[in-house]
């Protein structure tokens, strides 16, 4: 989807769990452990309730496109050879419903919609990164 | 009694009296560095209020701001400071830092606060590309990105016009809002601008038509609906009422201001409450405002909305009340916006998107205008203007001038 020249997420303590679920190909989000909330992007506590305490829930992966935006200005080097390319906010089917950027990566930028219904593929990046996209359904 | 409700004690007790700007250039177009812009700004608005440099003795600026206020102190010869405030943000600030000075100079912290933005990119770079690999040329591997940048930056989410963009397009879908209604804010930012000699845009009409054939940035914004990026220094001097009325200018009085971040939102867009996608986040420093000042949004005769990008001045529109919830689009068609006969006149001087980028300060300045009656595209008669910082950027600020 992106050239090699992408920057790459760096795996914190924080999000570890995140990019360790995404290499062995699971798409995972934070969970309160004491009132059940979701929450992503991921953060050190639940806005819910302030517990600390959380879990990783382990999605199926399915959830429609919530909104997008296609790129055709690019303002960094990795992707000047790359646009158009769409970035899409994809609202999960389940895990609360919680809302992931990504993109959609065998769907031409301009039949992107809102409300695209879509699932999770997942795009090795390097060794160590594995980014969860998306793809049509 | 809540700080929201009731009576604000600080209402009409001070007071805007001096404003001062440099010349405005397309972005790296200063003759002269940030610092000489930022001296210049603070004399001119000093002067313009009938006080002299040693009577200052407050400074009030925002994140970003390079001119630092030791060096600005010591070479403009203030006089023993007092108070020094530094927002957090960008253009978001641009009301907050005058609300900082109102508080300090009502508090008896400080008599005079001059409040000062000043942008010199030929000097520094630029504001407003992405912080890893800026630049189009192209990147190496191995760039790498932590915090909540790492879950935008490798899906190709890099500046702010995409972020505004996704937001946008959600009002789009919800509400039937449509690219020409975004148009309809920069063809009057740009109609203003064009009475405006000091605009950046003076001499370069848009028309609607314009604004559809420009070239797409992230869809739905063309390029007429980011606001331009410019060099150039504003300045705004702040004093009680009572101390404004020994001046030989004629003081526009802090009716209302008020800042803050709704419950949720903040720096990671992704998890905020759902309605905020489709909103300023806003409507709580509205509602402070109004309350502050005693009056509402029928009251407003002239707004400055400030313009990171036109869908967000729409949601502002809404969440400031002027129409209900998603009906921007329709409030803004047949020229409401557009002086001299629609009912909201906006962004008289032309705005961040004709007029100058100063991050949003100019927009205060633009605002004292409009109540002194010396505005170049003055609404007869104005009694109030509002004026708004930087949209969907919390913790954001507004403020209401009154004439005086
Ligand atoms: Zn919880």
């Amino acid at each position: 989807m992106f050239p090699p020249e992408m920057p790459v997420p760096v795996v914190e303590s924080l999000t570890e769990p995140y990019w360790s679920a995404a290499r062995e190909g699971r798409l995972v989000i934070q969970r309160c452990t004491d009132c059940g909330a979701h929450r992503h992007l991921p953060h050190v506590l639940c806005p819910a309730c302030g517990s600390t305490a959380c879990d990783w829930d382990v999605s199926e992966g399915r959830g429609t496109v919530f909104t997008y935006t296609v790129v055709t200005h690019p303002v960094h080097g990795a992707v000047v050879d790359v646009v158009p390319y769409a970035v899409v906010v994809v609202e999960l089917d389940d895990c609360g419903n919680v809302l992931v950027p990504s993109n959609v990566v065998d769907c031409p930028p301009d039949e992107v919609h809102v409300g695209m219904p879509v699932e999770v593929v997942f795009d090795r990046v390097t060794d160590e990164v594995t980014i969860p996209r998306f793809r049509r359904v | 009694m809540s700080p929201s409700t009731g009576d604000w004690p600080l209402r009409d007790r001070t007071a805007i009296v001096g404003i001062g700007e440099t010349e405005y250039w397309k972005a790296g177009g200063a003759d002269r560095t940030e610092f000489e812009l930022a001296c210049e700004a603070v004399r001119r608005a000093v002067a313009d209020a009938g006080l002299t440099l040693a009577d200052v003795d407050g400074l009030s600026i925002y994140s970003g701001e390079r001119s630092d206020p030791s060096e600005l102190a010591q070479t403009l010869g203030l006089r023993d400071l007092r108070y020094v405030s530094l927002y957090p943000g960008g253009g978001n600030s641009a009301c907050a830092v005058v609300h900082h000075a109102a508080l300090a100079v009502a508090s008896g912290s400080a008599d005079v606060v001059v409040c000062y933005r000043s942008i010199c990119q030929g000097q520094f770079g630029r504001f407003g590309r992405a912080r890893v690999g800026a630049g189009t040329a192209r990147a190496e591997v191995g760039s790498t990105v932590g915090g909540r940048q790492a879950f935008s930056m490798p899906v190709g989410l890099m500046s702010a016009a995409q972020s505004y963009a996704l937001e946008a397009r959600r009002h789009m879908h919800e509400y039937g809002t449509t690219s020409e209604h975004f148009g309809m804010i920069s063809v009057a930012c740009y109609a203003n601008a064009q009475r405006n000699p000091r605009a950046v845009m003076h001499g370069r009409p848009l028309t609607l038509e314009d604004h559809q054939r420009a070239r797409m940035i992230a869809d739905p914004y063309r390029l007429f609906d980011c606001c331009q990026e410019s060099d150039g220094a504003c300045a705004v001097v702040v004093t009680t009422t009572e101390r404004a009325r020994d001046l030989a200018s004629t003081p526009v009085l802090i009716a209302g201001a008020a800042e803050g971040l709704a419950a949720g939102d903040g720096g990671d867009r992704f998890r905020r409450p759902r309605e905020l996608w489709t909103s300023a986040g806003l409507a709580g420093v509205a509602r402070d405002l109004y309350a502050r000042a005693g009056i509402g949004p029928a009251d407003i005769d002239v707004a400055q909305l400030y313009e990171n990008f036109t869908g967000q001045v729409l949601m502002t529109i809404e969440d400031f009340g002027f129409c209900a919830k998603g009906e921007g689009g329709p409030f803004v068609e047949g020229g409401t916006l557009e002086w001299p006969h629609g009912d909201l006149p906006i962004n008289t001087a032309g705005g961040n998107l004709a007029e100058g980028y100063i991050h949003g300060l100019s927009l205060v300045n633009e605002g004292v205008r409009q109540l002194r009656g010396t505005s170049t595209s003055q609404v007869d008669g104005a009694q109030h203007c509002l004026v708004v910082a930087g949209p969907s950027a919390p913790p954001s600020s507004a403020l209401i001038l009154r004439r005086s």
